[in-house]
C-alpha cells in the first residue's frame, strides 16, 4: 500500500477543517475500528453500534471545527464524540422503544455478531470490572452513563464533593488495569 | 499547589475522559500551559488510551465506508476516488480564500463592464473631436487664402503707382458695379465686382480699355472670388465692361454697356 498517504496530526487537522474528504477517508481508515471498540463498549447491538459508529463520523465531519488541539490530541477528541454519540443513542427513547421490542423477540439476540464481540470485556467496559463496587459505581454512571457530578449526587445521596474525590479515585485504579 | 500532586491527583484521568466538570476543565486548562509536567502527563495518559483503543478496536466491514461517505456526500464518493487518485495532490481552497476570489472576480467584471463603456465614450469622443478639427483645419485653410486674397488686395491698394477707377452704371442706376486697380508701372489690371447681377448662362462680362477713344479687350471676367486679375493695360482714359457672349467678343457691344468709369487725372 505505498500509494497511501501519512498525514501528520497537525496536517490530517487542517484537512479536515477544510473539509478534504481524502484525510476524511484517511480518518476513518485509521480510525474507525478504534472508536467502533468504544462505541461497542457502550452499545451491545451490532447494528445500534454500526449506527452509531456512523452517526460518530457524521458528527466527525461536521463538528470538526470545533475541534482545538490546545485542549487534547485528535484522538482523544474523536473518543469523547464516539462516546457522547453512544451514550445520546443509549438515552434516545427510540432506542430504547426497539430494544423493549428486541427482548420480546429473543431470535434477534441470538443472532451472532460478524465481529463477535463481547462488551463487557472491551475496553473501560472490561477494565472497570477489575474495581471494586465503589469505585466502578461512579465510572458506570459518569463514564458509561454520561451523568455530570451532581446527578451522580443526587443519584446516589453523596456529596457532591465525595462524587469528586470517589471519582478521582476510581480513574487512578483504573488506569492500572488500562495499561 | 504542588504539581506532582496535582498530577497524580485523578484529574488528568478526569479530564482526558471527559469527566471533569468546567471548574475543573479551566483550573487544569490554566495549569497546563504553566507547567509542562502537567502537560507532558496530560499527552501521556491521552497516549495511552489511544494505545488502548487500538487494542481493543472492533474492525468495522468495509461497506460501512462506502454507506458513510454516501451519507456525507450524496451522488460522489470521495474517498474511493481519491484512494485511485494515488499520489496526486488535490488542491484545495479555503472557504474565506474562495469568497475573497468571488468577491475579486465580482469586483473586476464590474470594473470591467465600466471601463468597457468608458472606452466606447472616449472612442465617440476621440472621433468627434478629429471631425471638429478636420473643420477647423478647413475654415482655417479657407481664413487662410481669404487672408491671403485680402492681404493681395492691400497690396495692390497700397502701391502708390495704383489707380482705383469706380466704374459705375450708366442705364438705371449710377451705383458702383464694380473697381479696377489698374497699376500704370507694372501695367496689372485687378477688377473686382459691386453690384453686377450674375450673367446669363451663355453669357459673360467683358472688360475693355479705352484708350484715345478705342476699346482695347482687357480680358473676360470670370468667377472669382475677390480680384480678377484681368490681361495688362498699358495705357487707358477709362475703363468699361460690357455683357458679351461667352468667351469673350474682338470689339465690344456697345448696346450691352454695363458700367463705365474714367482714370482719374
Amino acid at each position: 500500500m505505498n500509494k497511501e498517504h501519512t498525514y501528520r496530526e497537525d496536517e490530517l487537522v487542517l484537512l479536515l477543517k477544510q473539509r478534504d474528504a481524502q484525510a476524511f477517508g484517511y480518518l476513518y481508515d485509521h480510525y474507525a475500528a478504534s472508536l467502533n471498540g468504544i462505541i461497542c463498549s457502550f452499545v451491545a447491538d451490532e447494528q445500534h453500534a454500526l449506527d452509531a459508529l456512523q452517526e460518530c463520523f457524521v458528527k466527525i465531519w461536521n463538528q470538526v471545527q470545533a475541534y482545538d488541539a490546545s485542549k487534547g490530541r485528535l484522538f482523544t477528541w474523536l473518543s469523547a464524540v464516539a462516546r457522547n454519540t453512544a451514550i445520546d443513542m443509549l438515552r434516545s427513547r427510540n432506542w430504547k422503544n426497539t430494544q423493549q421490542h428486541r427482548e420480546l423477540s429473543k431470535e434477534v439476540h441470538t443472532i451472532p455478531a460478524t465481529s463477535g464481540w463481547n462488551m463487557d470485556t472491551i475496553g473501560l467496559r472490561g477494565a472497570v470490572k477489575n474495581l471494586r463496587e465503589e469505585h466502578r459505581q461512579v465510572i458506570e454512571l459518569a463514564y458509561f452513563e454520561g451523568m455530570s457530578h451532581g446527578d451522580i449526587a443526587a443519584e446516589t445521596g453523596m456529596p457532591v464533593g465525595t462524587v469528586k474525590t470517589r471519582l478521582r479515585a476510581a480513574l487512578i485504579e483504573l488506569r492500572k488495569f488500562i495499561k | 499547589m504542588d504539581i506532582q500532586e496535582y498530577i497524580k491527583s485523578g484529574i488528568i484521568e478526569s479530564y482526558v475522559l471527559g469527566l471533569a466538570d468546567p471548574e475543573e476543565r479551566a483550573t487544569l486548562e490554566r495549569m497546563r500551559a504553566l507547567y509542562p509536567e502537567l502537560n507532558a502527563a496530560i499527552l501521556n495518559f491521552e497516549q495511552e488510551l489511544e494505545a488502548a483503543a487500538l487494542k481493543n478496536a472492533v474492525p468495522v466491514d468495509g461497506g460501512v465506508k462506502e454507506q458513510l461517505f454516501k451519507k456525507l456526500a450524496p451522488g460522489q464518493q470521495p474517498a474511493v476516488a481519491a484512494d485511485t487518485a494515488g499520489n496526486k495532490k488535490v488542491i484545495r481552497f479555503s472557504k474565506p480564500l474562495a469568497a475573497a476570489a468571488a468577491v475579486l472576480i465580482i469586483a473586476s467584471v464590474g470594473y470591467n463592464i465600466y471601463a468597457y463603456q468608458r472606452v466606447k465614450m472616449l472612442e465617440r469622443e476621440n472621433k468627434d473631436l478629429a471631425m471638429e478639427r478636420s473643420q477647423l483645419y478647413t475654415q482655417n485653410a479657407t481664413l487662410r487664402t481669404k487672408a491671403e486674397e485680402l492681404n493681395t488686395g492691400l497690396q495692390l491698394f497700397s502701391d502708390p503707382a495704383a489707380f482705383k477707377i469706380a466704374l459705375t452704371g450708366i442705364k438705371e442706376t449710377t451705383a458702383t458695379k464694380a473697381v479696377v486697380i489698374w497699376n500704370k508701372t507694372n501695367k496689372e489690371v485687378h477688377l473686382m465686382i459691386k453690384g453686377l447681377p450674375a450673367p446669363p448662362r451663355d453669357k459673360q462680362y467683358q472688360l475693355w480699355a479705352l484708350v484715345n477713344g478705342t476699346p482695347v479687350d482687357a480680358g473676360v471676367i470670370g468667377d472669382c472670388a475677390t480680384f480678377c486679375l484681368l490681361k495688362p493695360v498699358d495705357n487707358a482714359q477709362a475703363f468699361a465692361i460690357t455683357l458679351e457672349k461667352a468667351g469673350g467678343n474682338p470689339t465690344p457691344s456697345l448696346d450691352q454697356l454695363q458700367a463705365m468709369g474714367k482714370v482719374p487725372g
